[in-house]
C-alpha cells in the first residue's frame, strides 16, 4: 500500500467503515509507519474536534424528563419481570458543565470547569422523573446503568439510538447513533450528546447490545423528553 | 529496507538472543500498537495496559519461534493485541470484581474533568480552524464527510469530483488543518 492509498483508508478506518479483516490489514500496515500514524492522529483530532464543536440552537436550562416505554419494548413482551426491566437501564442526566466564554489553552484542571454528578434516578415506579439542571450552558451527557447481574444485559459493546418522536411517527427518522459504547468499571454507559445539539422535544431511545459477531439485541427502549425551563 | 525485510531482520536477531533487537521491535511498533488499541477500545489507559501485555506475549512467542513467517511480524502483533483486548472484555464481563480488585482497575480517563476540558479546548480550536479554511468547498466537504458521514459518492456527485479528486481534496484539507493546528497550538499539543 502506498501513501496515497493509505491516505484514502484513513477516514474509512477512523469512521469505522472497514470490516474486521480490512481494519486488521490496515493496522498491520500503519503499525510501523509513523507518517501514516501522524495522518491518523491528525484526522482523528479533526474528527473529534468537529464532533465536539458541532452545535445548533442553544438549549438553555433544560428540564429533562425520562420515561420508560416499557409496554412496547421487545424485551418486555418476552416476559421479563417488572423489577428487572426497571433495574436494567436507569437513565439520568449527567450534565458536565463547561462554562467558558473564550478559548483556554491550559491542559490542567481548571476552577472554571464544573462537573456535576446527579444521583442516579430509577424509573421503576414513577412514570416520569424530572431533573432540573441549574445552568444555562452545558454539555449533555446521558449516563445509563446497565445491570450486569442479568446475563442478557451483558454485551461486549452497545449501540444507542435517539430519534425525535415526530420523525419516528412520520417514518422519516434520522437518529443519532452512538456505536461501540463500552461499559465502564461501574457498569455505566456514558453518551455525550454534545453541547446544545438536542432540541427540546420527545425522543425515542433504543439501547442495543452487540455480540462479538455483531448480532444486535435490544436491551431497552423508551422515551426521553427534553424541555426548556421557562 | 522494506517493512517485510525489517521485520525478518528483527525476528532473526531476536531468535539469536539479541536483546537490543527486542527493544528495537518495541520502539518500532509500539506507537502503532497504542493507536490501534486506543482506536478499538476508546480508552487510553486501557490501551496502555493492554499494550504491555501484548508485548509480553509477542516477545515470548517470537523468542520461542512461534512466528513462522517472519515478514508478517506486524500482522502478528496486531492479532496478539486484538486477542488481548478481546480477552480483557471477556474477563471483565464474566468476573464481578471485589472492592480490593477495583483498586487496580483501569479507569477510562475520558470522563475526568481534565479530559473534558481538553476536549472542549480542542473543539474550540477546531471550530476556529475550520472557520478559517479559505475554500468554502473544503469546509463543506469536511463537514459533510466527517460530521454528517455522507457517502463519498454523493459528495463527489454534488461537487462534480472524481473519487481520486475527492481523496486529494480531503488530504489537502487535512494538511491545511494540520498547518492551522500547528500555527495555533503548536506541534506537541
Amino acid at each position: 500500500m502506498d501513501n496515497m492509498a493509505a491516505n484514502q483508508q484513513i477516514e474509512r478506518y477512523l469512521l469505522r467503515q472497514m470490516d474486521e479483516q480490512e481494519a486488521s490489514e490496515f493496522e498491520a500496515y500503519y503499525l510501523s509507519n509513523n507518517e501514516c500514524i501522524d495522518q491518523l492522529e491528525m484526522a482523528e483530532r479533526l474528527l473529534e474536534g468537529l464532533r465536539f464543536a458541532k452545535d445548533s440552537q442553544p438549549l438553555s436550562t433544560p428540564i429533562i424528563a425520562t420515561k420508560k416505554a416499557a409496554n412496547d419494548s421487545r424485551w418486555w413482551r418476552k416476559g421479563l419481570p417488572v423489577w428487572a426491566s426497571a433495574a436494567m437501564v436507569m437513565i439520568t442526566l449527567f450534565p458536565s458543565l463547561v462554562m467558558y466564554n473564550e478559548l483556554k489553552q491550559q491542559s490542567g484542571p481548571s476552577a472554571e470547569l464544573s462537573v456535576l454528578s446527579l444521583p442516579l434516578t430509577e424509573t421503576r415506579s414513577a412514570d416520569q422523573q424530572v431533573i432540573k439542571v441549574p445552568f444555562s450552558e452545558q454539555r449533555m451527557i446521558l449516563s445509563m446503568f446497565v445491570d450486569t447481574e442479568l446475563e442478557q444485559m451483558v454485551h461486549p459493546s452497545y449501540t444507542f439510538e435517539l430519534s425525535a418522536i415526530s420523525q419516528v411517527k412520520s417514518q422519516n427518522a434520522n437518529p443519532w447513533i452512538f456505536n461501540q459504547l463500552k461499559l465502564d468499571h461501574n457498569d455505566m454507559l456514558y453518551i455525550d450528546l454534545g453541547k446544545s445539539v438536542v432540541n427540546p422535544g420527545s425522543y425515542r431511545f433504543t439501547l442495543l447490545g452487540l455480540s462479538e459477531n455483531n448480532e444486535k439485541r435490544e436491551v431497552s427502549s423508551g422515551t426521553v423528553t427534553f424541555e426548556l425551563q421557562h | 529496507m522494506t517493512e517485510a525485510q525489517a521485520a525478518e531482520s528483527l525476528v532473526e536477531r531476536i531468535l539469536k538472543g539479541d536483546q537490543t533487537a527486542e527493544q528495537e521491535m518495541v520502539e518500532r511498533y509500539n506507537r502503532g500498537v497504542l493507536f490501534m488499541l486506543r482506536h478499538r477500545s476508546k480508552n487510553r489507559a486501557l490501551a496502555e495496559d493492554i499494550s504491555q501485555e501484548t508485548w509480553r506475549i509477542v516477545l515470548q512467542k517470537v523468542r520461542a519461534g512461534d512466528l513462522k513467517d517472519h515478514s508478517k511480524l506486524s500482522a502478528f502483533i496486531v492479532q496478539t493485541a486484538k486477542n488481548q483486548l478481546l480477552m480483557h472484555y471477556r474477563s471483565s464481563h464474566q468476573t464481578k470484581v471485589t472492592l480490593d480488585d477495583k483498586a487496580d482497575e483501569t479507569v477510562d480517563m475520558s470522563d475526568q474533568p481534565q479530559q473534558v476540558l481538553e476536549k472542549y479546548n480542542l473543539a474550540q480550536v477546531v471550530k476556529k480552524l475550520v472557520s478559517e479554511l479559505k475554500t468554502p468547498r473544503d469546509r463543506e466537504l469536511i463537514m459533510r464527510f466527517y460530521l454528517q458521514e455522507e457517502d463519498k459518492q454523493s459528495i463527489c456527485q454534488d461537487y462534480q469530483l472524481s473519487e481520486l479528486h475527492f481523496n486529494r481534496v480531503l488530504f489537502r484539507a487535512r494538511q491545511r488543518f494540520k498547518e492551522l493546528w500547528v500555527e495555533h497550538i503548536g506541534e506537541h499539543r
